[in-house]
């Protein structure tokens, strides 16, 4: 009984800790990361491009390669969950800088969403293109730790030097 | 006699796991081959496929359209034809696989298209490092011009 109890004790917990709000906007996500959220990075570099180069690259790019698209889990076996996603990405310009923001929403059988997110799912990479000179930007990104393959794709966005999607499914 | 039955049976259900238990048909190509399909694909995991749906006249709101079939695709080049002046909806995947050989999960690029009378087009798949790329050119074949031409999303269609 003393078990019992005991382990529906650590459920409510773990479920109160469940219930807190995702972050709801890009500047929460970069907040967090500049507050050392947890398995994130922030990732700088700096482009010989101007940075509304970079963020119309980064506009045309995300519409083809994530926006819309979506991750379908098909097999695996009867023990695997499949956890199917969709992607987002939102593109912002302003006389101060180019920025990019990428949303992840998880759906289909046994996706349970116990944290409230916005609409269009979690943040996971945000990138700004800030001016340095007229051909030359600093590139910040703020993403999850293992999204290696975002910061490469947006990496070569902003250089130009490869214009290829991600594979999203390798993620 | 019950074992010839059985015999049967068991033969259909091994011809039918041979075929994949696919059973999405070929595409039956137009005599013109005005496309080719050109595939680089440097990961063992992960294979391409192109569907062709559509053949109509005009785009008919966001419905589906009606599947056509797939283009079995050969190493290097594959050739096959779309009628000229219809619209078409190519659906390009790269398939994931596991080490069995499953496939666990998959891309997909959906691109509409209107064939030009006379023009060709090829289409390349490159896939590396976990990056793929699409892209499509038109060449004129009186001018012998070509120009990559923006691949245009299914939802663009209304």
């Amino acid at each position: 009984m003393k078990f019992r109890v005991a382990i529906l004790a650590v459920l409510i917990l773990l479920c109160a800790g469940c219930t807190m709000d995702a972050l709801m906007s890009a500047q929460n996500w970069r907040e967090y990361i500049g507050e050392g959220g947890m398995m994130t990075k922030k990732t700088v570099i700096v482009v010989d491009r101007s940075y509304a180069d970079i963020g119309k690259a980064w506009a045309e790019r995300s519409n083809s390669c994530i926006n819309n698209k979506q991750v379908i889990s098909t097999g695996g076996g009867a023990r695997t969950v499949n956890v199917n996603r969709s992607y987002k990405a939102t593109s912002v310009f302003s006389k101060q800088r180019a920025e990019l923001h990428m949303q992840e929403k998880q759906f289909g059988a046994g996706v349970v969403n116990v944290v409230k997110e916005p609409p269009d799912g979690h943040f996971f990479f945000v990138a700004d293109a800030i001016p340095l000179a007229s051909n030359k930007s600093r590139v910040v990104m703020y993403h999850a730790s293992n999204r290696d393959l975002f910061v490469t794709a947006i990496t070569n966005w902003a250089t130009g030097k490869n214009m290829g999607c991600p594979d999203l499914t390798q993620m | 006699m019950k074992i010839k039955y059985l015999l049967l049976l068991i033969a259909g259900l091994f011809l039918f796991v041979a075929s994949g238990c696919s059973s999405v048909k070929k595409y039956t190509s137009t005599p013109d081959k005005n496309f080719s399909v050109r595939s680089k694909i440097e990961d063992k995991n992960v294979d391409a496929e192109v569907y062709i749906l559509g053949g109509l006249k005009e785009c008919e709101g966001k419905g589906d359209l009606p599947a056509l079939g797939r283009v079995e695709l050969q190493q290097g080049e594959t050739e096959f034809g779309l009628a000229p002046d219809k619209l078409y909806l190519l659906k390009i995947y790269f398939n994931t696989k596991n080490f069995f050989g499953d496939e666990i999960a998959n891309t997909l690029q959906r691109a509409l298209i209107i064939p030009k009378p006379g023009n060709k087009y090829r289409i390349n798949l490159n896939y590396a490092e976990k990056m793929y790329d699409i892209s499509i050119f038109e060449m004129d074949t009186k001018s012998s011009v070509g120009r990559r031409i923006p691949i245009v999303p299914y939802n663009t269609c209304k």
